[in-house]
């Protein structure tokens, strides 16, 4: 290695153009001597060289600065107030018990009745294939056709009742909730269930008699799952299988997003993979922590430490985002709203974005993106486009 | 603006931290333009540098209850918040060459101390001195610097192999360092 060759891959790799065999070289050389003060003598000079004292729109930032602090400003109070809510719930939910009962959810099996979509209607799906509709704005009382089932929705809120005498294996219930809507579910055994804008849940009317209490998910959920040791609480998604142990929790798995993913709030949660759900292998969570799977990750978790305040912020009407990528923002932002956003300003979709909003205006949502980064948008009828700045 | 004393540090960063928008204007004011041309000179990019000094002075504002810092360390705190959010922008390097991106943090920082106006002054010196450099190598690093092409795009360019850029361009950086050997 002469004197020459090293210069010639420490520039190399200034200018990002090592190969990594390269970088293995000058890792083992930089570890002798006192070839780290000679390193950093280049990266210093190569700054300097590029270094050009050029003038910046410090005004124009700083009136951008302080219209940002100034919408944090106003958010801040609810941050606090969604923290102990969420607490409140977790107290609450040790103190309900269902009784121990036997079922098991048929899972994967095909849905031979596919309901139409109303796109503004909360759909039940009965598992005779009656649908009933419901505005999520209006309470409602409604008796299926068949008279065993009773279903009503108070103040966004939905249980169901059906006839004792009705098979228990053969009860299962579709509720669909479509895009710019959310609505809570009471089942059965007490658990409530917050359904996102665009999910749809698959559960049974009664858990009694079965060994497990297992419902689907696509989309979005919290639950606050209603203490019973002896009959597991089981959420099933595409890719992650959740057993849940007398907790409240978050799970987001939608079919377009390639991450599905658990937040545990309070209590104790493991994690396994949907195509195989051997249960001495779930992987335990602690509250406050994160488990997310990539698809075609072959059942690979990765678990870490979060604030779980921007994951559920949503069930209390705010919208939250973590250091998110503009892509996945998109995505939300159409669920939320229930528009579609076409992006033709690709940078923008990895740029990355902190910020919590009241879901109320996609407007603002947007000028406040736009504080942040440069882009221009468009509305035209349901569609947003989101394009590249004009040059200024 | 500054006559309430702002250029003392101590009650700078206690109005700072008391959220006074006076003294953040201040702070941009000090602060903005060499910063941008820091992260500018790391990045290679004015708009992400842009971005990213915007989003260090809010990170500073949402962290200010918690601001102590010690005496005359404020500059290099905001930079180093900035230094930090571009580590982040960028995509995690491999375990083994984290050494390397941790010299090359050490490097930066250690300039941050440094007063920028006496960059000016070298700058000139190292402008003069790329003229001297030999013609094909001058050509080499122009392109690359200047114009930021690809060292394959360069040799594409000027019908040389990419082993000649690169030693043209270790050539270039190792004359000019020496220009500006006062910093070192």
């Amino acid at each position: 290695m002469t004197k020459l060759d090293i210069r010639r891959i420490i520039t190399k790799y200034i200018n990002q153009e090592a190969t990594p065999e390269e970088m293995t070289i000058l890792y083992e050389w930089v570890k002798k001597g006192n070839n780290q003060e000679v390193f950093k003598k280049l990266v210093q000079a190569d700054f300097l060289i590029n270094y050009q004292n050029r003038s910046w729109e410090t005004e124009e930032a700083f009136q951008q600065f302080l219209e940002t602090i100034k919408k944090k400003e106003n958010v801040k109070v609810r941050t606090l107030h969604i923290g102990r809510k969420a607490w409140k719930y977790a107290a609450a939910v040790v103190v309900l018990v269902a009784s121990a009962a036997y079922f098991i959810l048929q899972k994967n099996s095909p849905s031979v009745l596919e309901p139409r979509l109303d796109s503004d209607q909360i759909t039940l799906q009965l598992d005779n294939g009656e649908i009933i509709n419901f505005d999520p704005d209006s309470d409602a009382t409604v008796k299926s056709k068949s008279g065993k089932t009773v279903v009503s929705l108070v103040k966004g809120v939905l249980s169901q009742n059906d006839e004792t005498n009705a098979r228990p294996n053969a009860t299962k219930n579709v509720l669909r909730v479509p895009f710019g809507k959310s609505l809570s579910l009471t089942l059965q055994d007490g658990s409530v269930v917050r359904l996102n804008s665009g999910s749809t849940l698959t559960y049974p009317s009664s858990f009694a008699g079965m060994d497990k209490r297992e419902v689907q998910l696509e989309g979005e959920a919290f639950f606050e799952v209603a203490k019973n040791p002896d009959q597991p609480f089981i959420v099933g998604t595409k890719n992650m299988y959740t057993q849940v142990f007398g907790t409240v929790f978050n799970i987001s798995a939608y079919d377009e997003d390639s991450i599905s993913e658990v937040v545990l709030v309070e209590g104790s949660v493991g994690i396994g993979a949907t195509d195989r759900p051997a249960y001495g292998d779930l992987q335990m969570l602690k509250p406050s922590q994160r488990a997310s799977s990539r698809e075609g990750s072959g059942g690979l978790f990765v678990v870490e430490d979060v604030d779980v305040t921007p994951y559920i912020s949503w069930t209390q009407g705010v919208l939250s985002f973590e250091n998110e990528e503009m892509s996945e923002i998109i995505k939300r932002l159409q669920r939320q709203f229930n528009i579609k956003i076409v992006n033709k300003h690709e940078r923008l979709g990895e740029r990355r974005f902190t910020g919590m909003f009241d879901e109320e205006d996609l407007d603002r949502i947007l000028r406040t993106i736009q504080a942040h980064t440069h882009f221009s948008y468009s509305k035209e009828g349901n569609t947003i486009t989101i394009t590249e700045p004009e040059k200024q | 603006m500054d006559q309430k004393g702002y250029h003392n540090e101590k009650y700078l960063v206690e109005q700072l931290r008391k959220g006074s928008e006076e003294a953040y204007g201040h702070l941009f004011k000090q602060y903005h333009r060499e910063l941008c041309n820091y992260i500018a000179a790391i990045s290679g990019d004015m708009r992400v540098s842009e971005d990213i000094v915007q989003q260090a002075f809010i990170k500073l504002w949402s962290n200010r209850e918690k601001l102590f810092i010690k005496e005359n360390s404020l500059k290099k705190y905001l930079f180093k918040i900035a230094y930090n959010l571009f580590l982040d922008s960028k995509r995690k390097e491999k375990k083994e060459f984290q050494l390397l991106e941790s010299l090359k943090q050490e490097a930066y920082l250690g300039l941050m101390e440094t007063d920028t106006s006496l960059f000016e002054e070298r700058l000139k010196k190292v402008e003069a001195e790329i003229e001297n450099l030999p013609e094909q190598c001058k050509m080499v690093f122009i392109l690359s610097k200047k114009e930021g092409l690809k060292y394959k795009e360069i040799s594409e360019k000027l019908h040389i192999s990419i082993k000649t850029v690169e030693v043209h361009m270790a050539k270039a950086l190792k004359r000019l360092k020496a220009q500006l050997s006062i910093f070192f």
